[in-house]
């Protein structure tokens, strides 16, 4: 995610949509460390000078945001609430990584719907996750 | 409705090509373990307990195809794989509405026009990359064709780029970079310019030029 970013992809590719596996990995909990923390990237150290590059970005958080996480997290509620928060409604999507838990393929399906019907989010949110923006993302084409 | 928008899948006809070329045999062994990976029938039966209204979208699983076959083998296995996945998407579009395109990343010409053919012929919504890097260069660089067996150089900043047969080499003690220090010893440096987004400062010689 991170060499996307900084090799200016949003820039370039301002419409392209791209689904991050496993939520986005640590990005939404180090969303604070990102934010601030690459607001100054380069600043500390003597051997780089980003500040060209952080002038064409602007902060490279708004670009992090441009992803799209899935809740492929194996069933941890506050991973799913955590990158939920990061990417809102619009932009998180129903995913399992089916088959690779220790049942060979229903577990995370089973432990992340609990999760998703758990979360304290508005009813056409949970509709988002789980139909809403996988429908938009694939621009209605999807067979059923 | 429930849209699982990431499962795994190694629809048979590829899974048994796969075993075939497969470099790594033992690295094949552990997807024989689960059978809903390769076996359509279980996968549909274990489908059963969430219901009518559960439905996924196919992508391939690991390994990914660069890391089974070189640049010239790629492009097939991957309209093989595309193909097969089409084929269970119009097969049982009840339970498989959609599939994500997979894509050769050691081939990038074979790999653009192989997700045009199947965005636009075969129906996928996408394509994925189940890896950040292929043939040792990061997705984010853009030139062309890379091979297995190119020799690649690491900038300190992160970015790789291949190292093109007739560029001049500087020594790697003439870096400034203390981070890749022992890392880099023995190396050589190649002064070509470098399409990644080093700045041009940057001490890994490639001048930011994109």
């Amino acid at each position: 995610m991170s060499r996307m970013v900084f090799a200016k992809f949003f820039v370039r590719l301002p419409r392209l949509k791209v689904i991050c596996h496993h939520m986005g990995a640590m990005i939404p909990f180090f969303a604070g460390r990102v934010g601030h923390g690459w607001d100054q990237l380069g600043s500390r150290t003597a051997d780089e000078d980003f500040a060209t590059l952080l002038a064409e970005l602007g902060r490279p958080l708004d670009h992090f945001k441009k992803f799209i996480g899935d809740t492929s997290l194996s069933g941890s509620k506050a991973a799913i609430a955590c990158g939920l928060d990061f990417f809102g409604a619009e932009q998180v999507v129903f995913g399992s990584d089916c088959p690779f838990d220790p049942e060979g393929g229903p577990l995370f399906i089973r432990e992340i719907i609990a999760v998703i019907d758990g979360l304290d989010i508005p009813e056409a949110d949970r509709r988002k996750i789980y139909e809403d923006n996988i429908r938009r993302l694939a621009r209605q084409r999807l067979r059923n | 409705m429930k849209i699982d928008a990431y499962s795994h899948i190694l629809p048979r006809a590829y899974f048994d090509r796969l075993v075939e070329i497969a470099p790594d045999k033992g690295a094949i062994k552990r997807w024989l373990t689960i059978p809903v990976l390769h076996d359509l029938d279980a996968r549909l039966a274990m489908m059963e307990e969430f219901g009518p209204g559960y439905r996924q979208i196919l992508t391939l699983s690991m390994p990914s195809l660069e890391s089974v076959a070189g640049p010239d083998e790629t492009p097939a296995l991957s309209r093989l794989a595309n193909n097969c996945m089409a084929d269970l998407v119009a097969r049982r579009p009840d339970r498989f509405p959609g599939f994500v395109a997979s894509l050769g990343l050691n081939n990038v010409p074979a790999a653009l026009s192989e997700m045009r053919r199947a965005i636009e012929e075969l129906g996928a919504i996408g394509s994925s990359s189940l890896r950040t890097s292929a043939a040792g260069r990061s997705t984010s660089r853009s030139s062309g064709r890379s091979s297995r067996q190119s020799q690649t150089t690491n900038c300190p900043s992160g970015c790789t780029r291949p190292a093109g047969p007739a560029a001049p080499t500087i020594p790697a003690s003439r870096s400034r970079s203390t981070r890749s220090g022992g890392r880099s010893a023995g190396r050589t440096r190649r002064a070509s310019p470098c399409r990644g987004w080093c700045s041009p400062s940057s001490s890994c010689g490639c001048r930011g030029s994109r």
